[in-house]
């Protein structure tokens, strides 16, 4: 499923490197807004972050050598993740995976931890101090998507 | 409910319930909180103590009864028919922050249980428990909630589970020393949950305990067999719509105080129930299936294949397994046992995993999140003030470290056999005698 997921949001399977496991839980964190997966994300030290996507992937990189995929979403799934997937395209000249941990952060922190518009931007500046430059485009994307 | 769900039909001590085990978790992280307040001079208030208690005290309050199989099945189940071609639509527009999936993991379930259920909330408020902030540190929402206390590699919940586990199975695996690993708890400069120095020993001991733990219980020959049975058993009933664990279900019975009654008394007096309902009697074989559960007769093991080696063999134990896979038919054809009772299992894992909560085996180009997940063991004083903290397998000193290159390879084969014992262990021997003759380069073990 989770596969299915990210082949309709365009972002590549792999985890490789730490920097495709950012990009994933991210990218997916907005994927399950989209459509519930059931995957629940807590804050860790850096970020809004779910424990079971971690174990979802690593099931997953472990299967994709071995198991062919057969199956496809239905249409109703597909559209929603076409409707947010716009979202997960950084302006130009942003870094992808910053964009994704950006908007991601932003939106957990003001829906999630329901913290009031200057505390979550307090809060994203402390602790993602070089990603602030990218946080008032994060918040009109957001307000374009609805979101916040 | 059971913790190691049919686990005491093969240790027969080891059924002690989630309630003892839930217990012991919130024992253990006031434990931890009260040592964190006094190596570090952390200003933690009383009520602060309380809330993780009562969220280690709920912590295991969302798992279905035989935990582990029963929610696979039903997550694959409600996934598969909610999201893919073919399947049921779902035409609810919940969003992920305030809505509800097609079924709950045990984790979301459990929040759901805390916000909705009333009898929970009675408690609360006459103790003057505010469930937001209760709420907050069960589902690891507050920026500055020490999460790990609840939620990583070694929190309270597996420093309770394994001594327990030990003490009533009657293996001495997990004997470890959590007294002291609890009184070196303190945080790091990043305010990191972690361990003093001298407890590197001990934290080393338990993650390697942890290995031998699960060898000798969750992957014991029987336990396996017994589990894929349920699986396929709650696989089908759910297929027939026997059992109902949607979330629209799960939510109506939380609301109506019958969460409590949804045990595992009552998937047995289900499956006593399914064994003679006429709709199960036409899937093939899944009386027989249930049957394996409620008599104790469950598949047997056939041959197996195990060993510690490298992780880069991994790709050789593939091989294995595709190997077996490809026989089945012919197997079940030759010896006239229908192919729905033949069954391989397999795990390659790396040491450092079994019984790990986290899927990193090493700390090697990990991201600050996923880190944060792992055993750390306070350092040293930094150039520029304040301690940092390493993940335990990065010390060089320790066993678990010199044990992340090898992983565990095991590949088994179970039939669920019919007849009295003797007749059973003829076929067995029918059947090990064909499989020894094709392939005779396979690396069984002895049994």
């Amino acid at each position: 499923m989770l596969k299915l997921f990210l082949d309709e949001l365009g972002q590549d399977s792999s985890i490789a490197s730490m920097k495709d496991r950012k990009r994933i839980q991210k990218a997916m964190y907005f994927g399950n807004l989209a459509v519930d997966l059931g995957y629940r994300y807590s804050w860790y030290l850096m970020g809004p972050y779910s424990t079971n996507l971690t174990r979802d992937y690593y099931d997953l990189s472990e299967a994709l050598e071995t198991d062919k995929i057969d199956k496809s979403l239905n249409d109703n799934v597909k559209a929603k993740l076409a409707q947010i997937k716009p979202l997960l395209t950084p302006p130009r000249g942003v870094d992808g995976v910053d964009w994704l941990e950006t908007v991601a952060s932003v939106h957990y922190l003001q829906k999630v931890s329901r913290l009031s518009e200057a505390d979550a931007r307090a809060r994203f500046k402390q602790s993602k101090p070089q990603l602030d430059q990218y946080y008032d485009a994060g918040v009109q994307a957001l307000r374009k998507f609805k979101l916040i | 409910m059971r913790q190691l769900g049919l686990a005491h039909l093969v240790f027969p001590g080891a059924g002690y319930s989630r309630f003892a085990h839930s217990v012991g978790a919130c024992h253990v992280v006031g434990m931890m909180i009260e040592a964190l307040r006094r190596n570090t001079k952390e200003p933690i208030q009383d009520e602060q103590i309380q809330l993780y208690r009562l969220a280690a005290l709920l912590h295991d309050v969302g798992h279905y009864p035989f935990s582990h199989a029963l929610e696979e099945e039903i997550d694959n189940h409600y996934k598969g028919t909610s999201f893919l071609a073919g399947g049921a639509i779902r035409n609810k527009e919940d969003t992920a922050i305030d809505g509800e999936p097609p079924s709950y993991n045990h984790e979301l379930l459990g929040k759901r249980i805390i916000e909705n259920d009333s009898e929970i909330a009675t408690v609360l408020k006459a103790h003057n428990v505010n469930l937001e902030d209760l709420k907050a540190v069960f589902s690891k929402q507050d920026p500055l909630s020490m999460t790990a206390l609840i939620s990583s590699d070694l929190d309270c919940d597996r420093l309770d589970y394994l001594r327990r586990t030990a003490y009533h199975a009657g293996t001495p695996y997990g004997d470890v020393d959590i007294g002291y690993i609890v009184s070196q708890t303190t945080l790091d400069k990043d305010r990191r949950v972690c361990f003093k120095n001298k407890a590197l020993k001990a934290a080393d001991h338990l993650l390697v305990s942890r290995y031998y733990d699960y060898l000798q219980l969750p992957f014991h020959k029987t336990v396996v067999a017994l589990e894929i049975a349920l699986k396929e058993v709650f696989r089908e009933l759910l297929k027939l719509g026997y059992i109902d664990c949607s979330s629209d279900a799960i939510l109506k019975r939380i609301k109506e105080s019958q969460w409590k009654d949804f045990d595992d008394q009552h998937v047995i007096s289900l499956f006593r129930q399914a064994v003679t309902d006429p709709k199960v009697q036409q899937v093939n074989g899944l009386q027989k299936k249930i049957q394996s559960i409620l008599l104790r007769t469950p598949p047997k093991l056939i041959v197996a294949s195990e060993r510690i080696d490298d992780t880069i063999r991994k790709k050789d134990h593939k091989g294995s397994v595709q190997q077996l896979n490809d026989k089945l038919d012919s197997w079940a054809k030759e010896t006239g046992i229908d192919r729905t009772f033949w069954y391989v299992w397999q795990r390659s894992l790396q040491l450092t995993k079994i019984g790990a909560k986290v899927p990193f085996s090493d700390a090697k180009d990990l991201g600050d999140e996923e880190r944060s997940q792992l055993v750390h063991i306070l350092g040293h004083d930094t150039q520029n003030g304040g301690v940092t903290s390493t993940p335990l397998i990065e010390c060089q000193n320790t066993l678990i470290n010199s044990l992340s290159e090898k992983a565990y390879y095991g590949i088994r084969l179970y039939v669920l056999l019919e007849g009295s014992e003797p007749e059973k262990a003829a076929k067995k021997k029918e059947i090990q005698r064909i499989i020894y003759k094709e392939l005779p380069d396979f690396p069984f073990v002895q049994l």
